[in-house]
């Protein structure tokens, strides 16, 4: 019984996790100044924009509605939100091995590169190009 | 005696002397790619090149390479996340001191 909860835990406490995170981030309002949400420590230390800047305030508008305005804030989110999902059904949902095509693909070297080379892309051009 | 050591040792490397592996070490990539969408430092990245050698790794039979690899990529996923948060606490440890400082200063003048 213990070893069964001990493999579904993150099964069990991601949900909680969610929705937890959503009544906070729901209520805190990360895109005004002097907010209580913690601040990049990236943006803090160099001036720079990291490549996960801005997943607070998506986070904020899209509990509130607000898809156009989130993906305003961090673009890479279209990329990266759908494979951590993938990622996460693969190695936490994977009862009776019904994600297992699912997870040869999010463990396929060449999708794991393409989503690295992506991500220093992103980081490079947001930077250069104020996105 | 002797033989039954071997064993043990081969067992304990996570390999049966008959070759057959046990079980596949968790490769650790949730928490590489999470790291990567939610952490500033770029540590997450590391942890997925770590992540993707695990399977390889297992299905060439070097197994206790895969199971070192998995490690890896946990830690760095690990340290992806704490040092966000170590440099967050200097960063306002400094700005505190330095306001202290310097309003210190200013009452001394």
């Amino acid at each position: 019984m213990l070893s069964v909860l001990k493999k579904h835990t993150m099964a069990i406490l991601f949900p909680a996790i969610l929705v937890v995170a959503g009544i906070v981030y729901y209520v805190l309002d990360p895109t005004v100044e002097n907010s209580w949400a913690p601040k990049c420590p990236m943006k803090l230390l160099t001036g720079f924009d990291c490549p996960s800047c801005g997943v607070q305030r998506a986070f904020h508008c899209v509990l509130h509605g607000n898809i156009s305005e989130a993906i305003h804030y961090n673009l890479f989110l279209v990329i990266s939100i759908p494979l951590a999902f993938a990622v996460i059904l693969a190695s936490w949902y994977n009862f009776n091995h019904v994600f297992d095509r699912l997870e040869r693909f999010v463990c396929n070297r060449y999708v794991l590169i393409a989503y690295i080379v992506l991500y220093f892309l992103w980081w490079i051009l947001r930077n250069v190009m104020g996105i | 005696m002797e033989e039954y050591n071997e064993t043990n040792n081969q067992i304990q490397n996570s390999t049966n002397p008959s070759g057959v592996p046990m079980m596949k070490p968790d490769n650790n990539l949730v928490w590489a790619i999470l790291c990567t969408v939610l952490c500033c430092v770029p540590f997450g990245i590391v942890s997925i090149i770590s992540a993707t050698k695990v399977d390889s790794l297992w299905a060439c039979g070097q197994y206790q390479e895969a199971i070192n690899e998995a490690e890896k990529a946990k830690k760095w996923a690990i340290w992806g996340a704490v040092s966000n948060v170590i440099i967050l606490v200097i960063y306002f440890a400094l700005v505190f001191g330095f306001g202290l400082f310097g309003a210190l200063m200013s009452n001394l003048n």
